[in-house]
């Protein structure tokens, strides 16, 4: 029963991963250091707490004194108190409101920052404040400091979502110029069924956070953002190549019927149509950045699966020459 | 075509050009050689074959990815200018154009400058936890990784040739 082991395979390996990281993310209350036990890590106002406060898979809510720096990893900081070193949040918002200050930088990674009531960030933070996130919201950001700050917003946005969608196909484009070969062949290996690929993709990308984390927490930081940063852009070049590669093998099964001579014939032309039949949907709101996300995971996955296959082509190339 | 085919690089792509002339030579003479083979079985084999690699490198084969690639930026400028309707098109066009440039500069340099707060927040959560727990969501992770990476191998050394 080769597909029934098939399924198996995909379907434990992500939800392996997802135990794995909740296993960790559970573990939170035990290893982090904020003032009580709960969903949010409270300092509560009037109280002051020696050193640095970290959580881990949930949120801080600091109304005192934390003479240290606070980090937030998988969660938001919320700050009416007082910090004397810095705020950072990783996959989570940063939010200083009322009388809140804090001396250090502030920084959210995955999120936003945001000042409420009274809160500025002239007035409620002595460094620098910066967010990074997807580049929508630095889209967003410029946007709120542009002369258009008041116009539609979700025309605008979308203005700047096609305009990803042109280098998402400039992207896919200039690896079939430079590699004809190389995507063209895995386009004719990678095809699979969707949800095995997309198991694949999660399980890269599951085990991609865990090294992540892992290294991040071993290894001397500054060495250990340098390795997070290549296992990031291991998984972003793996997106990159992986929807290339899937979009031609979209573009060709979508016009498969053109013939010689047509301009929809050939390679190029169909990479177009499958990255065109891949993104256009992404564009929509709400559903759009869930399909997104799925098509990136299955890119991932496609990426994986070709290179657990590189051997396949050249055994096939040398049985041809053999021949 | 004579344009087309200035556009053709040397090396791999014209090897394989040539392969092609051999190949339409070696239809053309099974045609003479066979009075059952139609006289146009050489043109109809040459359409029918499919699309080649070394032909990405034809301008002909581009045509619709920059039509789409234009129709994309027109679009999108074109969706930016229309809420704008109190600026003039070129002014809204030069907005956006800012707008997207610094929105993709500043993501990057913003991602620079951001490096000396995490690994100081890399610091604090090292200090943090145990070395242990450290090592064990590393070697989760590599194992995980591992792990899928050897289940397909193993699927490709099942799957019938």
């Amino acid at each position: 029963m080769p597909s029934r082991r098939r399924w198996g395979n995909s379907t434990i390996l992500p939800a392996l991963g997802l135990f794995l990281t909740s296993l960790f993310l559970g573990a939170a209350p035990a290893i982090s250091t904020p003032a009580s036990a709960g969903p949010t890590g409270v300092v509560p106002p009037g109280s002051r707490v020696e050193g640095d406060v970290t959580s881990l898979g949930r949120d801080l809510d600091v109304s005192g004194t934390v003479a240290g720096t606070v980090v937030a990893t998988w969660g938001s900081v919320r700050v009416g108190g007082h910090v004397t070193g810095s705020v950072v949040a990783v996959g989570g918002d940063v939010t200083i409101f009322g009388e809140g200050r804090v001396d250090g930088d502030v920084l959210a990674l995955g999120g936003e920052v945001r000042f409420v009531g009274a809160a500025s960030a002239s007035r409620s933070v002595g460094g620098t404040v910066r967010s990074l996130g997807a580049l929508e919201s630095a889209f967003l950001a410029e946007l709120r400091t542009s002369p258009v700050a008041g116009a539609a917003v979700s025309l605008l946005l979308l203005s700047f979502r096609i305009f990803l969608l042109l280098l998402w196909l400039a992207a896919a484009l200039l690896l079939l110029r430079l590699q004809p070969r190389t995507v063209a062949g895995a386009a004719d290996t990678a095809p699979g069924r969707v949800v095995t690929l997309g198991a694949i993709g999660t399980s890269t990308v599951l085990s991609g956070l865990l090294l992540s984390a892992g290294l991040l927490l071993v290894i001397p930081a500054r060495i250990g953002l340098v390795l997070a940063s290549v296992v990031a852009a291991a998984l972003y070049g793996a997106k990159i190549w992986g929807l290339s590669v899937l979009s031609l093998a979209t573009g060709r099964r979508l016009l498969r019927s053109a013939r010689r001579g047509s301009p929809l014939f050939g390679d190029p032309a169909a990479m177009t149509a499958g990255l065109l039949a891949l993104g256009l949907p992404s564009l929509f709101p709400v559903f759009g950045p869930l399909f997104w996300a799925l098509v990136s995971l299955v890119a991932i996955g496609v990426a994986v699966r070709v290179l657990a296959l590189r051997e396949e082509p050249q055994t096939a190339a040398s049985a041809r020459a053999a021949a | 075509m004579e344009s087309e085919e200035h556009m053709i690089e040397t090396g791999a792509a014209a090897a394989e050009i040539e392969l092609e002339r051999k190949l339409e030579l070696l239809l053309d003479e099974m045609v003479a050689s066979s009075p059952a083979a139609p006289p146009d079985f050489a043109a109809r084999a040459a359409t029918r074959r499919p699309f080649a690699a070394w032909e990405v490198r034809l301008a002909s084969a581009w045509k619709v990815p920059a039509l789409a690639g234009a129709g994309l930026l027109s679009a999108s400028a074109a969706v930016f200018v229309a809420p704008l309707g109190q600026l003039a098109p070129q002014a809204a066009l030069t907005v956006w154009g800012n707008l997207v440039t610094a929105a993709l500069s500043s993501s990057a340099s913003a991602a620079f400058s951001a490096a000396p707060a995490l690994a100081a927040a890399g610091e604090v959560l090292r200090g943090s936890v145990t070395p242990a727990l450290g090592l064990l969501v590393l070697g989760s992770g590599a194992i995980f990784g591992a792990a899928t990476f050897a289940s397909l191998r193993r699927r490709t050394a099942r799957a019938p040739h």
